[in-house]
């Protein structure tokens, strides 16, 4: 296959990751597939407050988009031009809504 | 004063200390040299600049210039973010300069209204607007300058670029004046607070919005300046507020901040920019790789080996010590001593068997700090270009077995440099329990540089096999230890939250700047204690002090641990300087005293007992005497214990007798 063809190939299986993932009903940070967007929905009560205001203070807010880069070893997410790198356990705690 | 009002605050012309604020990452350090000209450390792993730096500006008259440590957003969380607020509150400023990041607009805003809302003269730098052209990001400062009603340059203090408008923005820089609607709840709540504040050099709503906040640095500041019936009064219209809405009020007031940040963001960025490819990207991302990342931290394990082991220890003592030392230096003195000096006793104090030159300091300089130097390099190379976070993920899983999470990397490989700075460093972990934790596995089972050049020259004399059971020995303890302790210290886990920055290639006159900085210390607070160490084996050794404790270790060294007797005397000089403990094993086994099983037990032994004189007094600086008392009475016995039982171990299986 052609170097365009390639991707093509693989946007059109991330695409089909993320519309696998959207269907699911609720939706953590942590199990946003890598490559994919979310959208903040809320924080969960767990979540210690210090590190709520951390994230929030980083741009993760209900209403924003983060972009997923990878879910392992630890969850490496995008916010603007910063990479975060948070603990699965972590981002177990953040809901998170469309995905793209 | 009215809370209403932010800006309060006189501009004082002339004279006056302007405070470099700003998130961590954004090249404040580089910012302060540039400014300054003068020796800093300069950094972008958080926490590193635990001490407030402080020099003077070139460019403007009678200007000291302040550098703190990075800060999130307030209210403060760690050491380092409570100090930069102390500075702010306690200093008298002429004003505030912070630097942002300026392809991170909405995070840096956020921290931007904070400052402002204090009424203190302001000035936002958005800094690496080389990286943000990169990227394609493109912001409009002018829109952010009239929002904000404050100057904002964009800047590259790496390449020097946009210093001078800079320079002449905080010249001149009027009070901060922003005013963010809060929702009435708080703004009532805002009001009633006022009323009981004291005067403060930070404008009056501020200290109310850090109150509703929860902040503990203004808890304190303001539990020195009212009277208990005020601060009741405060702390019950706190609680009321918080009833009121439901939820913290820290959360809605920085909700509100955010809408009115974003609502700037929005008018102000111009471009976005777009995710950006390259080879850099892509080394970060198999830097943290599942699979690729190990392999990547084995070539680096092993170019910090070749460079601090071989090249330090090896090339540069072999020269320093060997060379310039043992045949130009020392002889010259032990002459000139010995013509000077009538007196026996002084002469032997000085360059005898434990003379305070000979061996003191010869050691200190021609042993230690060679590899003291070469690690220090090594290290702030991993930190300006942005490993240690990376190091911190791949880490994670196997410190969060210990209760701690990946950010407990730093110190402990700081540890193998200097178990000493390393606690020191501890400071970066966020919770006393961590702390505690990192103190007691450094001193238990992380060997400093100048233990480590003599134990592993001696080991690798033996065999590679030798080496091979010291280092699984000490693994093992590391793990098994620290898994059982975290059980035991009380309190919570905290889990791993950094951030990664951008893979740079580091600056060369940084990198010796940051090494200076550090040997600098290091020749001011560990070569004196190793001085005092030296002194006091001699006088023990001349009170017959020693001979003593060689006698009355005696079953515990030889029959517990299968050694001659004369090993108990390495061991106590190993707590006074670690390297004699090993050195003296060393001298030893030249001598054909000690078979390969007895060198193995007496290394691991030696480096699992307490660590340094200078270290367990920086313990007891930063942990206090009670929890340093209880390491060193943890180690001591454990130290013997797997001593004891490796012995039995090797005999039974046939080792190295």
């Amino acid at each position: 296959m052609s170097p365009k063809g390639w991707r093509k190939h693989f946007h059109r299986r991330r695409r089909r990751r993320c519309h696998d993932a959207l269907s699911r009903i609720s939706c953590a940070l942590a199990d946003v597939p890598p490559g994919c967007q979310a959208r903040i929905v809320s924080f969960s009560n767990a979540i210690p407050a210090n590190r709520k205001e951390h994230l929030q203070a980083y741009g993760m807010v209900p209403g924003f988009w983060v972009r997923v880069i990878q879910q392992s070893p630890v969850t490496v997410i995008q916010i603007e031009h910063t990479e975060l790198a948070l603990e699965a356990e972590l981002a177990r705690e953040v809901q998170v809504g469309e995905i793209k | 004063m009215d809370c209403h009002v932010s800006s309060n605050v006189e501009v004082v012309p002339g004279n006056g200390t302007v405070a470099l604020v700003g998130q961590p990452n954004v090249g404040k350090s580089v910012l302060f040299q540039r400014i300054t000209g003068s020796h800093a450390i300069v950094s972008n792993y958080p926490g590193t600049t635990v001490e407030v730096t402080r020099g003077q500006a070139r460019l403007l008259p009678n200007t000291v210039v302040l550098d703190t440590p990075g800060v999130i957003t307030f209210p403060p969380h760690t050491e380092d973010e409570r100090v930069t607020e102390r500075v702010l509150l306690q200093e008298p400023l002429k004003a505030v300069l912070q630097v942002g990041d300026a392809k991170n607009l909405r995070r840096t805003l956020l921290l931007t209204v904070q400052l402002a809302e204090m009424g203190l003269p302001l000035v936002l730098s958005l800094n690496m607007m080389d990286e943000a052209n990169a990227r394609g990001v493109v912001v409009d400062h002018t829109v952010i300058s009239d929002s904000l009603s404050l100057p904002v340059i964009p800047i590259t203090a790496i390449r020097g670029e946009g210093i001078e408008e800079l320079t002449k923005a905080v010249q001149s820089a009027p009070s901060s004046s922003i005013h963010i609607n809060y929702p009435n709840e708080i703004e009532f709540a805002l009001a009633d607070i006022c009323a009981y504040l004291p005067d403060a050099p930070i404008s009056h709503r501020a200290l109310a919005l850090l109150w509703l906040s929860g902040d503990l640095v203004i808890e304190e500041w303001l539990q020195h300046r009212l009277d208990s019936n005020d601060l009741d009064e405060i702390t019950a219209r706190r609680l009321i507020l918080q009833e009121a809405l439901g939820k913290l009020p820290s959360d809605v007031i920085q909700v509100s901040r955010l809408d009115f940040v974003q609502g700037v963001v929005n008018a102000a960025l111009v471009d976005a920019g777009t995710g950006w490819g390259g080879t850099s990207k892509t080394v970060e991302h198999l830097m943290i790789h599942p699979l690729w990342g190990l392999p990547i931290l084995a070539v680096v394990l092993y170019a910090l080996y070749w460079f601090v082991g071989v090249f330090g220890a090896g090339f540069l003592v072999d020269l320093i010590e060997g060379g310039l030392f043992n045949q130009v230096i020392n002889p010259w003195v032990i002459t000139w001593v010995n013509r000077l000096i009538p007196i026996p006793i002084l002469v032997d104090f000085l360059v005898g068997e434990y003379g305070l030159w000979t061996v003191g300091m010869t050691y200190a300089l021609a042993l230690i700090l060679p590899i003291v130097t070469t690690f220090f390099l090594a290290f702030a190379l991993l930190e300006d270009t942005g490993y240690l976070p990376r190091l911190a993920v791949l880490t994670n899983r196997l410190f969060s077995l210990l209760g701690l999470n990946g950010k407990a990397v730093l110190p402990m490989i700081l540890g193998l440099g200097c178990v000493t700075m390393a606690t020191l460093t501890t400071r970066v972990l966020e919770h006393k329990r961590e702390r505690i934790l990192v103190t007691f596995l450094l001193a238990l089972a992380i060997p400093c540089s100048a233990q480590l050049g003599v134990v592993m020259g001696m080991l690798a004399g033996i065999s590679f096999g030798a080496t091979l059971i010291w280092s699984s020995v000490l693994l093992v303890v590391f793990l098994v230890v620290g898994w059982l302790a975290a059980r035991v210290v009380p309190g919570e886990r905290s889990s791993l939250l950094v951030e990664l920055p951008p893979l740079r290639w580091p600056v060369p006159s940084n990198l010796i700047i940051k090494t200076i900085a550090r040997l600098e210390w290091y020749l001011k607070e560990v070569i004196p204690l190793f001085l005092i160490g030296t002194a006091a084996l001699f006088v023990l050794d001349r009170a017959g002090i020693l001979s003593w404790i060689t006698n009355a270790a005696e079953p515990l060294v030889t029959g517990w641990l299968g050694l001659p007797a004369e090993a108990s005397t390495a061991f106590l000089m190993g707590f006074l300087r670690r390297d004699f403990g090993a050195t003296g094993l060393f001298v030893m086994e030249s001598q054909g005293l000690l078979s390969p099983a007895q060198v193995v037990v007496a290394m691991v032994t030696v480096t699992l007992f307490v660590p340094c004189l200078a270290s367990v007094l920086m313990m007891y600086k930063e942990r206090g005497w009670r929890t340093a008392v209880e390491i060193v009475l943890l180690t001591f016995p454990l130290a013997f214990l797997v001593g004891g039982l490796l012995y039995r171990l090797l005999t039974v299986v046939g080792w190295g007798l």
